[in-house]
């Protein structure tokens, strides 16, 4: 080997001479424009979603915008959802140079990257030019989103608080002689249980119909509890309440074994379709309009939004109040990288992409004219270029600023307000868990739960039998280091941010008052 | 068939019982191959509501060519799939087979003074890989394959282990003593490859050709790195695409607030997407009797040495 090498030096000289020229010729440093109009600054977007024909279009529009209000111009890349977080991934580890990005707890990990130091922090950089995002934004997402009191992403406005309400077909409802008054709402397990003998009513005069329709995934959440996680099956979580910080297995809790009795018994009476555990998605079964009810996941006005994708009018009864939680703060937001050459334009981008009518309408619906028509001072209608320029709302900012569709009751926004101001935080809002220091249990605990999830929580399994071997496959999976770990790690964030974190939210529940006043 | 022909028997004729074990034999590993390819295309012609009344049947209980139907309702899109696909195939096997035949042809020869450092640096990525992030930023950002049809074709154009299979072919098909001769009536070391080595080698060449082929043909992942506009992904990377945004949508519903079933409902049904899967896999079928005759002269011309 060393042979080979004095052998070849000359070669291998010229060699290596010529690659360093070549990588030399790749770093060499640009200087970026100034942001002028004339002059005006790219910004480089990744953004989430299927590329659209029209987006060339309308970035053009509004560019010819921007260019004259903050002497910037837009270069939004869109990238499959389904590729999003792994193609996201390589261009930040890469360092590539972009300047926005959209993320969230569920893809490219808003936590993961800002641990990671690959989103720029942006306390100082909002004071100076973010100053209509912390006038529009609620509070909650800007307090909740903070990360060891940094935030690292400005959060889109929409609904704060998780809530899961039980979907009527509102048809069945009317015809059965039952109505919402029935059943017994914000009572968590007791809900369900109040709709039961709705269930054997359609059971007995539908027999096509499946009463109560789940799927593989059907989780249990409740307000009981707040999850570390923010995954109900990965054991861990705390008793939803002030000063609670008691780390304990929800799984084995007695509301749990409650919600498997509940479940089991209706499985056996044929209230849920057998093949539940194997079901992969509850969109596809609800369009079928074979379901009476089902689970949803709540936002205000979702009523409309359920009418029109599944063809049939429905009515919703609440599980529980709605909750506050990591998951839900971190929906959808949009990060500034790490390695934008101008972090100072893109906050004044977002600060306008939040405040501005006019450009959150342009990005999200197109142009005036040619994708919708107005039809009312706020309300729009689409056309039928429309089809070549879907984008999904939240991945653009403030939901609020947007135009109400024909269905949308007018005070939409109002209601999400309200939505969000009746909204609980959990008093765990804003700690993050690392699993790293027990990633092989934390590993093996998701096999387990895998094993278990889909048969326990679509009431297959008889809980008498299964619980126990549940939680002893999770007790060898290393149950008991796992909790240790998550309360070790949660003391020591409540130790530390007890008190700004008191004082925060404290600020926040009064500015989110006087606002609704 | 050959088997069943009554004729004299050879000395190195298979008996009769051997030749129906063997029969069976390959038969079910045929079988095996085959079997989930007519599937495939037995749910591609079956109708929506009968997948979803019975599950994937063999015999579908209803058939429809629905799935056909809406293929061609989308065709722009496919069609520059395909155009793209079919390019960089082509272009790409092109491109690889000149530089991999002419790096194995190098390191063929005794007489090159760099032999065994080029043989050595053509090991190294047979051994060792530099990772997904390194190739990523060498490929955009010193490169700048974003967004171009290099990025597609470059990154595959190279393998090292073709470059060892064609070198070795080279050493063992084509007679020192023959270059020897060519140089001595006056050729030049381009004229002794092109007019020679490469008409001698050519079964193994076009082993390679195959090869190399298929591998374009089937690659989405630098699609997936590269490319983020439409009118340049290949239809691999198409059909993966869907595939993701289905899974990924069905997982987050929840995340999505509403707009999943939206954008489920324009996405391709079950069926048609296994109809995508029938056309992206079709063609490459007809690269093979092409390539055949030399895939089968090679294996033998390769295995007798005298």
């Amino acid at each position: 080997m060393k042979n080979l090498i004095i052998r070849h030096k000359y070669f291998l000289i010229i060699f290596l001479l010529g690659f360093s020229l070549l990588s030399l010729s790749g770093c060499n440093n640009k200087t970026y424009p100034v942001g002028t109009p004339q002059n005006p600054y790219k910004i480089i977007w990744y953004q989430f979603g299927t590329p659209q024909k029209d987006l060339p279009m309308v970035q053009k529009k509004a560019n010819e915008y921007l260019r004259k209000k903050i002497g910037a111009v837009l270069d939004i890349r869109m990238i499959n959802p389904g590729d999003y977080n792994k193609k996201l991934n390589v261009i930040e580890i890469s360092g590539e140079k972009f300047d926005l990005c959209f993320t969230a707890a569920w893809t490219n990990s808003y936590v993961r990257n800002a641990q990671r130091g690959a989103f720029y922090p942006l306390n100082k950089l909002m004071n100076k030019y973010g100053q209509g995002i912390k006038k529009t934004v609620n509070p909650y997402f800007l307090n909740g989103a903070k990360i060891d009191g940094e935030l690292y992403a400005v959060p889109t406005n929409k609904e704060v608080g998780l809530q899961i309400r039980y979907v009527f077909n509102k048809k069945m409802l009317d015809k059965s002689g039952f109505s919402l008054n029935d059943f017994k709402p914000l009572a968590g397990v007791n809900t369900l249980k109040s709709i039961i003998p709705y269930f054997a009513y359609i059971k007995k005069h539908y027999p096509a119909i499946i009463p109560y329709g789940i799927d593989k995934t059907s989780s249990f959440i409740t307000n009981k509890y707040t999850f570390i996680m923010g995954d109900s099956f990965i054991p861990g979580a705390v008793k939803f309440g002030k000063e609670n910080y008691k780390v304990i297995n929800q799984l084995d809790t007695k509301t749990y074994k409650e919600y498997y009795s509940v479940l089991h018994k209706m499985y056996q009476k044929g209230y849920i379709q057998s093949g539940a555990p194997q079901l992969q998605n509850m969109t596809s079964l609800m369009m079928t309009g074979k379901t009476a009810v089902e689970p949803g996941q709540y936002q205000p006005c979702a009523e409309n939004v359920w009418a029109n994708e599944y063809d049939y009018k429905v009515v919703t009864l609440p599980k529980f109040k709605p909750v506050t939680t990591n998951v839900m703060v971190e929906g959808a937001m949009t990060a500034i990288s790490i390695n934008a050459p101008r972090p100072d334009i893109d906050m004044k981008f977002l600060n306008l992409l939040n405040t501005d009518k006019y450009l959150r309408n342009l990005l999200q619906y197109g142009i005036e004219g040619m994708h919708y028509k107005k039809i009312g001072q706020n309300r729009i209608k689409f056309l039928p270029a429309h089809k070549s320029y879907i984008m999904y709302s939240f991945t653009l900012g403030n939901l609020f600023l947007t135009y109400l569709l024909p269905n949308d009751t007018s005070n939409k926004w109002q209601q999400f307000e309200k939505f969000n101001a009746s909204s609980t935080p959990s008093q765990i809002l804003g700690f993050h868990f690392d699993p790293t220091p027990v990633s092989s249990e934390y590993a093996a605990i998701t096999n387990v739960v895998q094993q278990y999830q889909a048969g326990l929580f679509t009431g297959q399994m008889n809980y008498e039998t299964y619980l126990p071997k549940f939680i002893n496959a999770l007790k060898n999976a290393g149950l008991k280091d796992f909790l240790a770990e998550e309360q070790k790690q949660l003391d020591a964030w409540v130790k530390k941010h007890k008190t700004s974190k008191a004082e925060s939210l404290r600020h926040a529940s009064k500015v989110v008052n006087r606002h609704n006043k | 068939m050959p088997f069943f022909k009554k004729r004299k028997k050879q000395p190195l004729e298979i008996s009769k019982k051997t030749n129906v074990v063997l029969i069976i034999i390959l038969g079910i590993f045929a079988f095996v191959c085959l079997y989930p390819i007519v599937f495939l295309f037995m749910i591609s012609i079956s109708s929506e509501n009968s997948i979803v009344l019975h599950g994937y049947q063999f015999i579908p209980s209803m058939f429809s060519l629905s799935a056909y139907h809406y293929i061609f309702k989308i065709g722009s899109q496919l069609l520059q799939s395909y155009l793209i696909t079919i390019t960089v195939t082509v272009v790409g096997t092109i491109v690889s087979v000149f530089i991999t035949s002419l790096y194995a042809y190098a390191i063929s020869r005794d007489d090159f003074k760099y032999k065994k450092l080029f043989v050595f640096i053509a090991l190294i990525p047979m051994l060792f890989n530099a990772g997904l992030v390194p190739c990523y930023m060498v490929n955009t950002q010193l490169l700048g394959f974003r967004n171009s049809l290099l990025g597609l074709i470059m990154p595959l154009a190279l393998n090292s282990l073709y470059i060892f299979i064609l070198r070795t072919y080279f050493r063992t098909t084509v007679p020192k003593a023959l270059i020897e001769a060519a140089r001595i009536d006056g050729a030049g070391e381009f004229r002794i490859f092109y007019k020679i080595v490469v008409p001698l080698a050519m079964p193994g060449i076009a082993t390679v050709a195959l090869l190399t082929a298929f591998a374009y043909w089937g690659d989405w992942y630098n699609a997936l790195l590269y490319i983020d506009i439409p009118s340049l992904t290949p239809i691999q990377a198409m059909l993966m695409q869907i595939q993701n945004n289905m899974q990924f949508i069905v997982q987050n519903a929840s995340a999505l607030s509403g707009q999943a079933a939206t954008v489920l409902k324009n996405m391709p049904t079950d069926t048609a997407r296994m109809a995508i899967v029938i056309l992206a896999t079709v063609p490459i079928i007809f690269a093979y009797p092409f390539f055949q005759k030399y895939f089968v002269k090679g294996l033998t011309i390769g295995g007798v040495k005298d």
